[in-house]
């Protein structure tokens, strides 16, 4: 049995538009899965994130490349790879006429779950999920953070060996999410496997133990939350009020973004002092703080837009 | 085994699908009212008529069913994502199009139980009549069905799919000889004219 959850190689996929021009929403994309990972996958909107999970779910067909599912091929052989997944849809919706307890136990039993282990596993799922309390009211009648609930209630009750999860969080609140990386971070410690997307880098970086980072369908960056930090030259980010005015002043200390009136350097600890007596001279007030997943997003991604 | 394998599910499917369905259940009684109107405009303005507006009736409502398919699958794949989660599952397409055209017919069918019961006392047929209309019907439903499944694949957006359904239903359901006779068609005038040209 392969020790690999999931391996892409080389992965692309052109959209053939109908009188539009085709739009190569992958170009290249190799990535790997061990088993019991918690991965995301990072990028801007139409990066190609969307794409990856559908083909790799055996939703879509690759134009070339190749996907393995625990060794299985995706195009050749879906029907051992689909028992194998589950899927959360981006903006998916529940079966509106259906409550949440029908919803999860019905596509427990669909995917061939015995009677009594989708009714326990229904229970438990939306127990976790905290929808106990809806969980009779039919779905329509839901708020929009319910009803993603019970979606992810829906697959996260399958237990399947790879979860596949496109922005599992999108419009829930703050204790909400908490909820699903709990479940997600407990699934794993089972023996799971968790591919997410996620527009949430916060989340990117609780949750996941690696991420890949993809624009425009190529993976830029593939490592740690802590390893992209790094990429970004330095681990801390002095933030110095009023500071906009003065950024040749600490050119030399590292990389420099204004942000309104602030001025934002990102480096390493070493040099905190120095920056900190030339703001002090120069009656500025600073702040130190740890360089955010979202900086290194945001300068990774930035220096393939520049490249460009 | 590969049959079974292909077919698992299914009858899960077809219960969800026909639960959802009994809980919309003003649009079962709505879909009466075409067939309906027109049932009681022939009782009116052609009462002889009326035993074959009524096997007319059960064939657009059957065609009609069929034509709900296109809607409900375009709706679960468009507006819920939820063909997704379904076709990345271990559910075959067969078993998840088997339980949408089901769901409907099962949910859809009692109003045209009714018009059956109606035509029994009317015009009480034979078994040989009846079989050869239950399989007539069943045609129908299959048909459109497929139709509207294929039709419902072809579009990213609802409302271009609505006047499509609107195409489709008057087109094979109200145009055609359904309603009426089919010797009210010329289909005898327009074939003696080629002949003519022919010769």
């Amino acid at each position: 049995m392969s020790p690999e959850a999931l391996r892409a190689v080389d992965v692309r996929k052109v959209y053939h538009g109908r009188g539009s021009p085709d739009v190569e929403a992958l170009r290249g994309v190799s990535l790997a899965l061990r088993r019991g990972e918690r991965i995301a996958l990072l990028g801007r909107n139409g990066a190609g994130k969307t794409t990856f999970l559908r083909i790799a779910s055996t939703l879509l067909i690759p134009t070339s490349g190749q996907i393995e599912v625990f060794g299985h091929d995706v195009v050749s052989s879906p029907e051992t790879v689909r028992p194998l997944i589950a899927v959360v849809p981006q903006e998916g919706k529940p079966f509106f006429h259906l409550t949440p307890r029908e919803q999860v136990y019905c596509y427990l039993r669909a995917r061939g779950i015995p009677r009594e282990d989708a009714k326990a596993r229904t229970e438990a799922a939306l127990e976790k999920m905290g929808l106990e309390e809806v969980a009779d009211r039919l779905s329509v009648t839901l708020s929009g953070g319910q009803k993603q609930r019970a979606m992810v209630a829906t697959v996260m009750a399958t237990e399947a060996p790879l979860l596949f999860l496109d922005e599992p969080t999108i419009g829930l609140d703050p204790f909400a999410r908490r909820a699903v990386w709990d479940v997600l971070r407990d699934l794993t410690r089972r023996g799971c496997t968790v591919l997410l997307t996620t527009h949430y880098l916060d989340e990117a970086e609780a949750l996941s133990e690696r991420l890949y980072i993809v624009e425009e369908g190529q993976i830029l960056f593939e490592g740690t939350a802590e390893e992209a930090k790094r990429q970004i030259g330095g681990t801390l980010r002095i933030s110095i009020e009023n500071g906009g005015n003065h950024r040749e002043r600490f050119a030399s200390f590292g990389q420099s973004v204004a942000e309104g009136n602030s001025l934002h350097i990102i480096t390493e600890p070493g040099r905190v002092h120095e920056i900190m007596d030339v703001a002090l001279r120069e009656h500025l007030s600073a702040t130190v703080g740890p360089v955010s997943l979202e900086e290194a997003f945001l300068t990774i991604v930035g220096r393939s837009i520049d490249a460009e | 085994m590969a049959f079974g394998l292909r077919w698992a599910g299914t009858g899960v499917f077809l219960a969800t699908e026909i639960r959802v369905q009994f809980h919309e259940w003003l649009a079962i009684v709505t879909g009466t009212l075409t067939p309906g109107a027109l049932l009681i405009f022939v009782a009116v303005l052609a009462p002889d008529l009326i035993a074959v507006t009524l096997i007319g009736s059960l064939v657009y409502s059957m065609f009609l069913i069929g034509q709900r398919v296109l809607n409900e699958a375009a709706y679960i794949r468009i507006d819920h994502k939820l063909n997704e989660l379904y076709h990345a599952s271990p559910l075959s397409p067969e078993a998840y199009f088997v339980g949408i055209a089901g769901g409907m017919l099962v949910a859809y069918l009692p109003p045209s139980l009714f018009v059956l019961v109606i035509l029994e006392l009317l015009h009480p047929l034979t078994l040989v009549a009846w079989l050869v209309l239950a399989s007539c019907l069943l045609a129908v439903w299959a048909v459109s069905s497929t139709i509207g499944y294929v039709v419902s694949t072809l579009f990213k957006d609802m409302k271009t799919i609505w006047p499509y359904s609107a195409l489709l239903t008057n087109v094979f359901g109200i145009v055609p000889p359904v309603f009426y006779p089919i010797r009210f068609v010329p289909i005898e005038c327009s074939c003696q004219r080629a002949g003519r040209r022919s010769s």
